[in-house]
């Protein structure tokens, strides 16, 4: 087994341009396998709802689930808020990228707490029928990955507060994250849809 | 290179406390009591958490919890604390130090691949076991050693644990150690999760053995709703470890995937790469996408189990056909998953001990593509007999049969590389031949498969069984054990036996064929897959075909005497080339240093130009100045 070791193993032999490509391709690639993940949900409300098993697709008789419409609209303000502002910061000056981030993250943030409000209000549960199932399920884990989006944003607004980090880096991270929210969005477009509009 | 000899070392009971294996696992035992007790608190009173007389909430959560507590005490979660606390990105972790750096979290990607190489190993050997516990079940034709629910536990943790593991058989160890270096680069694109998609891999693993303490898995490796909504707490465990593998197939296809899109080396052009790293990358193009949906399926499966809902539940508004399309739109990606690193390496092998140029390399790398696009569109052909709509059979036994055109260019362009050639018949090159024989058979039987009318016929017996055996251990373990002979010397820095290596060959090899080529007739003549007793007429063949994986058994055991022997006791330093091969991999130094190069080498040259007359070298490893990576 090995028993030298190389010197050369510091972070600062590292090219900040190979940081920022890796970070702008890892992004897209993870916006991709986060997509592909929800596709299975679309699928599956698709699926079962064409094939309405038992006439209980919209759950029991005299009980059909209906959420709240204000609620999935705020939800879907608040992401798509999030992801457009966050889009726009490769716009805007790096020096405006704090307040921006910040905006992201509280936008973000809001629509999970948004979701959590909504599940403790909701009226029906995961019981009611394949719709409850298919609906607690894309619901509850889109607010899932857009807590797990929140933390990368919160990383990303403690470097660009410290900016001790190489600006090339950051201007990856920005762009990268806001890749990720804007396909989240979409996500979020087709579950508005097809949740509260076609049920 | 610059080396300094390595630090003082502190006492081992000192190096024991910190964050390792060790703390990873008290943790994560101390972690699943914790969410046990939590799950436990959280189902009572809630009416959607306790509509069994199992609480599904409490495993879950003790799992949750388990994992949680093993990742953080193997250090998982200083990083993002500390970013999270301002402290500055690092991209390197414990990459320097003694053999203790191989039980805890480390970013040099030799280390990730030789701990995956060792952790898949030891999962894989106790899948062995199982499939021989097994074939000793079937020495007769009625129920002896295990009743039904326990040969079909056993059955289902075979089946789980090699489809778990073989996944990671090729891109854990290989992909892992040997892109970054094959590509020019001198790490990965995401070290953290590197290391991450590893210690999932035990994690999954000991929670899926966990299954015997919860009454097993009575489904099989497919998991198929609805005996899986209705299982024992077992089922929990099999949802649990799929969902930590999936999630790391999908997070070592992005690694990889970015890694060799971003930092190929200078001069490393798409027509320069080797043809392992592009099977590579055509493999986590299908994890990055095709596992995510698994993870998907399996988390409906869960919500099922301890939430009521009523995804796979045909009582409740559900379908099982749901969770079928979904598992195998994952499920047949997977199969070519398994099957393109085994294409990558043995077409790495073959102009090294053929010594000639790759035939058809650009012929090699459209079958690999195409295999990878249309491997999206055969899923349903596992539905032929599960009363989907007929109308739809003709499309996907005619996508499932054109999928047997790309396959068919790595045959050709291996039958061109050896065409006149002067094979050296090494124990690498031995496997890399075995594998076109087997994987012939292989394909061959899948046709039937893909043909709805002999399908018809033949699904759930035997004759499926033995096709997918031919698939996977004939075409991937054969082409495994081709890259462990190849690969080890540089990996390890120590020679195999050679005369123990062929003997493993040709009992492996020879057995193999023993054991299962009569599986198909055993198919044919009806009996079924995962039951324990069949018609006393077929004992005679059974007890032949368990003879014969006795000795497969035996020839694993050679295996890892030789093993043993080479690296514990022998120790023969093994030299920087063995193979004269012109792979980059070879032209670095073994131990091949932390940072790989110096400075990022230029390309110069392709990597399979054997006997062309003055071939250029393959690298300039000196090159002026450092150029930028990836261009």
């Amino acid at each position: 087994m090995d028993t030298t070791v190389s010197t050369a193993t510091v972070d600062a032999v590292e090219q900040p341009d190979l940081l920022a490509r890796i970070i702008r391709v890892g992004s897209r690639i993870w916006a991709a396998s986060q997509a592909f993940f929800f596709l299975a949900f679309f699928f599956a409300f698709l699926y079962l709802r064409a094939l309405n098993t038992n006439g209980i697709w919209r759950g029991w008789p005299h009980h059909h689930p209906s959420p709240s419409i204000a609620f999935g609209v705020a939800i879907l303000i608040c992401v798509l808020g999030s992801a457009g502002i966050a889009r726009s910061a490769v716009l805007v000056a790096p020096e405006m990228w704090r307040a921006t981030a910040w905006a992201t993250l509280v936008l973000a943030l809001a629509a999970v707490g948004l979701q959590c409000a909504q599940f403790s209000s909701l009226g029906f549960g995961p019981t009611d029928g394949a719709y409850g199932s298919v609906f607690v399920g894309w619901s509850g884990l889109f607010a899932v990955f857009l807590l797990g989006t929140c933390y990368w944003l919160a990383t990303l607004i403690g470097d660009v507060t410290r900016a001790g980090g190489v600006p090339v880096v950051r201007a990856a991270a920005v762009e990268g994250v806001g890749f990720v929210l804007l396909v989240l969005a979409g996500v979020e477009i087709a579950a508005f849809i097809l949740l509260y509009v076609v049920k | 290179m610059s080396a300094t000899p390595i630090a003082a070392q502190p006492p081992v009971w000192r190096r024991l406390i910190g964050f390792n294996m060790l703390t990873g696992l008290v943790l994560g035992i101390g972690g699943w009591f914790l969410g046990a007790w939590i799950g436990g608190q959280m189902a009572v009173g809630h009416p959607y958490l306790q509509g069994t007389d199992q609480n599904d909430v409490g495993i879950y959560m003790g799992y949750l919890f388990g994992v949680i507590g093993f990742l953080v005490g193997l250090g998982f979660a200083n990083y993002p604390i500390g970013r999270l606390l301002g402290r500055p990105p690092t991209l390197r972790q414990h990459e320097t130090g003694s053999w203790t750096r191989y039980f805890r979290l480390c970013t040099d990607h030799k280390v990730v691949g030789i701990q995956y190489l060792f952790g898949v190993g030891i999962f894989f050997f106790i899948g062995g076991l199982n499939a021989m516990l097994m074939r000793t079940e079937l020495l007769r034709p009625v129920e002896q050693a295990w009743p039904a629910s326990q040969y079909l536990t056993l059955v289902s943790l075979h089946g789980t644990m090699m489809i778990m593991m073989t996944s990671a058989f090729i891109l854990g160890p290989f992909g892992n150690y040997f892109v970054p270096i094959m590509i020019g680069a001198r790490r990965m694109a995401f070290p953290r999760i590197e290391a991450l998609t590893f210690w999932l891999v035990p994690a999954a693993g000991l929670i899926l053995l966990s299954a015997i303490a919860f009454g097993g898995i009575a489904t099989g490796w497919t998991g198929y709703a609805p005996l899986a909504d209705e299982g024992r707490a077992g089922m929990d465990a099999y949802v649990m470890s799929f969902i930590l593998i999936a999630i790391s197939l999908t997070l070592v296809g992005l690694n990889l995937m970015a890694t060799i899109l971003t930092m190929r080396a200078p001069g490393m052009s798409w027509t320069r790469l080797p043809i392992f790293v592009w099977s590579v990358l055509a493999t986590s193009i299908l994890q990055a996408l095709a596992a995510p949906v698994l993870v998907a399926a399996m988390a409906m499966v869960l919500m099922d189990r301890a939430a009521n809902t009523s995804f796979f539940l045909a009582s409740a508004g559900g379908s099982q056909y749901l969770y079928e399309n979904l598992f195998w739109f994952f499920g047949h990606p997977e199969v070519y998953i398994l099957a393109l690193p085994g294409f990558g390496i043995v077409l790495e092998l073959l102009p090294v001990f053929a010594r000639k140029p790759l035939w058809g390399y650009r012929l090699a790398v459209a079958g690999m593509l195409g295999v990878t696009l249309l491997s999206f569109m055969v899923w349903q052909h596992h539905l032929f007999v599960s009363g989907m709509n007929a109308g739809l059979r003709p499309f996907y036994m005619l996508t499932t049969e054109l999928i047997s055109i790309p396959t068919g260019f790595i045959f050709l362009i291996a039958i061109g590389t050896l065409w006149r050639a002067r094979i050296r018949f090494t124990v690498p090159m031995l496997f890399a031949l075995a594998f076109f024989f087997n994987f012939l058979i292989g394909g061959l039987s899948g046709v039937f498969l893909s043909d709805v009318p002999s399908d018809v016929t033949t699904h759930g017996s035997y004759f499926v069984m033995a096709h997918f055996h031919y698939t996977i251990v004939g075409g991937l373990v054969f082409a495994f054990f081709g890259a462990v002979y190849y690969w080890l010397p540089k990996m390890l820095g120590f020679e195999l036996n050679e005369t123990l290596g062929k003997i493993h060959f040709w009992l492996f090899f020879v057995f193999f064929n023993l054991t299962f080529f009569p599986l198909f007739a055993a198919g044919f003549l009806d009996m079924p897959r995962r039951v324990s007793t069949y018609a006393p007429s077929l004992q005679t063949l059974n007890i032949f075909v368990s003879a014969s994986a006795y000795v497969i058994g035996l020839s694993m055991l050679i295996f890892i005497a030789n093993l043993v022997w080479s690296l514990v006791f022998v120790r023969q330093p093994a030299a920087e080339n063995p193979w004269a091969s012109r792979g980059l991999e070879w032209q670095v130094p073994t131990p091949v240093p932390v940072s790989n190069f110096d400075r990022v080498p230029v390309i110069t040259s392709g990597p399979y130009e054997y006997g062309v007359p003055n071939a250029p070298p393959v690298a300039d490893f000196a090159p002026g100045a450092l150029p930028a990576a990836g261009s």
